[in-house]
Parts: C-alpha cells; structure tokens; sequence
C-alpha cells in the first residue's frame, strides 16, 4: 500500500510515519524489540500467558500527550492487552485515575467502565492540567467471560508531563 | 562513521549480554555512551529501597533518540515488577518495558528508547500488595 509522506526520503533504520493512535501497537513493538525479555504476572502470580483461551492478561493504560496553539492537553484511556486475540470477550475493564499532588490531590479525575470483546477501550478523557495536578496514580482491573472470575490488575504512577509506568 | 565506544560502558555481569545484544540491533548499532543516572525508589517509605542504575546511550542513526538500559535491584525478598516507559522519539505516545521477578536479592533489568529531551518514568509495582511508586529519570544531554 503506497503512502505518501511528507517526509521526503526515508532514512534507512529510521521510522517516519507519523505517530497515531492505530499506530501505538507498532512504535511500541518496534522500540520493545530490544528490551530485556519481560513477564506478565497478575496478583496471584500466573504469567499472562498461563490464560490464553479465557483472557489476556492485564489491563493498558494509554497517555496522550495532545497539543494545540493553546497549549498541552493529558488523554487517558484504557484498553485490553496487546495481542488479545480479536472477539475474546471482556466481562469487565475498568480503570482509574487519582490525582496525587497539587490542588486537585485525592480527587478522582477518571473512572469508566466498559464490557465487549477485544479489542476494547474505555472512554478517552482529558486529565487535569498540570497546574491543578501534578502526579496520578492508576489502577484498572480487567475481568474476562471465561476468566472464573478472575480480576487481573495493574498500576501505574507518574507526573504530568511524563509517561505512566 | 562514529563508533561508540560502549566497551567501557557495560554495565557489569550478565548485564554485559544483554548490553551487547541491545546494541547490537539495528537502531542501536551505532550509539554514544552519555552515562549512567543512579538512584533509589522507596517504595513503602519505610526504608525498603530499591536501587537503579539507567545507562544512556545517544543513538546515532536515529534523529533525538536515547536508550535507557537500566538495572533495578532488592536486596529483600519479594515479587515485584519493575517498568520503565518514555516518550518516544517522535513523540506522543510512549513506550515501555517491564520486568517481574521473584525471589531474593534479585536485578530487573528493563530497557527503553524514547526521546533524548524525555525524562523516563521509572516504577516498582508489588505483585501481592499492589503498592506501587514511582520515579522520573532525566535524560543525560
């Protein structure tokens, strides 16, 4: 498929498509290709890859830092794990974010929930600004149809300005 | 065509591997050592302190581009999860990686490539309790 950038010539080793919200899959595979071999495990220890059939594994957390002529705006969503296989259904994601510094400190600023098959995602919402908030902490939980009930957690802190991990 | 000098740079141990496979992949084959940031996350506040080392590296074929090879170590007796995520280089969206062990005295090791201007968010997450902190590494100009 021919697309045309307006990047002019492409460097070799160097990716220039434009980064968009379809496309976090790939940046992140890409710049994950040279990371230490990682593993999943949910609170009662099990790997993500111990629930293939009834789940994924934990929920993601996605932050995007979005600007305009008026200045930098914080979007947060949550969505089912990379790689969940396309129709798994989701009893249950839910995800929530609290302010932990600055005016707005123990105010909730995000909670949505959502049920549907994979690929799922909550809600896309702006966090406060920096000025009213300066760090947050989440945590989602994501429950599968054939998943027994299980719940799978995780969390995430970070300041404004910088990525969630 | 520059060559990095990372022989010097590796960390230590079995780090020294996966230093060198890091950089030996195609976006990292050609890379200046900027240095190494060390610290510690508190992750209960009471004195249970887990330590990081984040060795930078510059990357000379890809435009404002840094990887973050970083070690988290626990002397104690725990599972838990280290994840480091940046911005990457061409901004917006981040990217992460994560690590969990077990047992005692062990080393995460976790690496990332963001933007060279982006400060990395380091965390240490507790399998069991869930409690979970944070730091922000800055990238070495």
């Amino acid at each position: 498929m021919y697309r045309a950038t307006s990047q002019g010539r492409r460097r070799p080793g160097v990716l220039t498509r434009i980064a968009t919200v379809g496309a976090t899959a790939l940046l992140a595979s890409s710049a994950m290709a040279m990371g230490a071999p990682s593993a999943l495990a949910g609170p009662t220890g099990e790997t993500g890859a111990a629930a293939p059939k009834a789940g994924c594994g934990t929920p993601v957390l996605k932050a995007w830092y979005d600007s305009d002529q008026f200045g930098t705006y914080l979007k947060v969503w949550f969505e089912t794990p990379k790689g969940c296989a396309k129709g798994t259904s989701v009893s249950s994601l839910s995800g929530n974010v609290n302010c932990t510094s600055g005016p707005s400190k123990g105010k909730r600023v995000y909670q949505e929930k959502k049920s549907g098959k994979a690929p799922l995602s909550t809600l896309t919402r702006s966090l406060p600004a920096k000025s009213k908030c300066g760090s947050f902490h989440a945590t989602a939980g994501i429950g599968y149809t054939l998943g027994g009930g299980k719940i799978w957690e995780d969390a995430w802190t970070w300041k404004w300005g910088n990525a969630p991990a | 065509m520059f060559r990095s000098a990372f022989k010097g740079a590796v960390v230590a141990g079995s780090a020294g591997l996966l230093c060198a496979g890091i950089l030996s992949s195609p976006a990292q084959a050609d890379s200046i050592y900027k240095g190494t940031k060390t610290g510690s996350i508190d992750v209960l506040g009471g004195g249970h302190k887990w330590t990081y080392t984040d060795a930078q590296y510059r990357s000379t074929s890809m435009k404002n581009a840094q990887s973050h090879v970083i070690h988290v170590k626990y002397k104690g007796c725990l599972k838990w999860r280290a994840r480091a995520a940046v911005q990457y280089p061409t901004g917006g969206h981040s990217t992460s990686d994560q690590q969990t062990v077990n047992g005692c005295n062990k080393t995460a090791y976790i690496t990332v490539l963001g933007k060279s201007t982006a400060k990395v968010t380091l965390s240490v997450f507790l399998i069991v309790s869930g409690d979970t902190r944070s730091v922000a590494v800055s990238p070495i100009k």
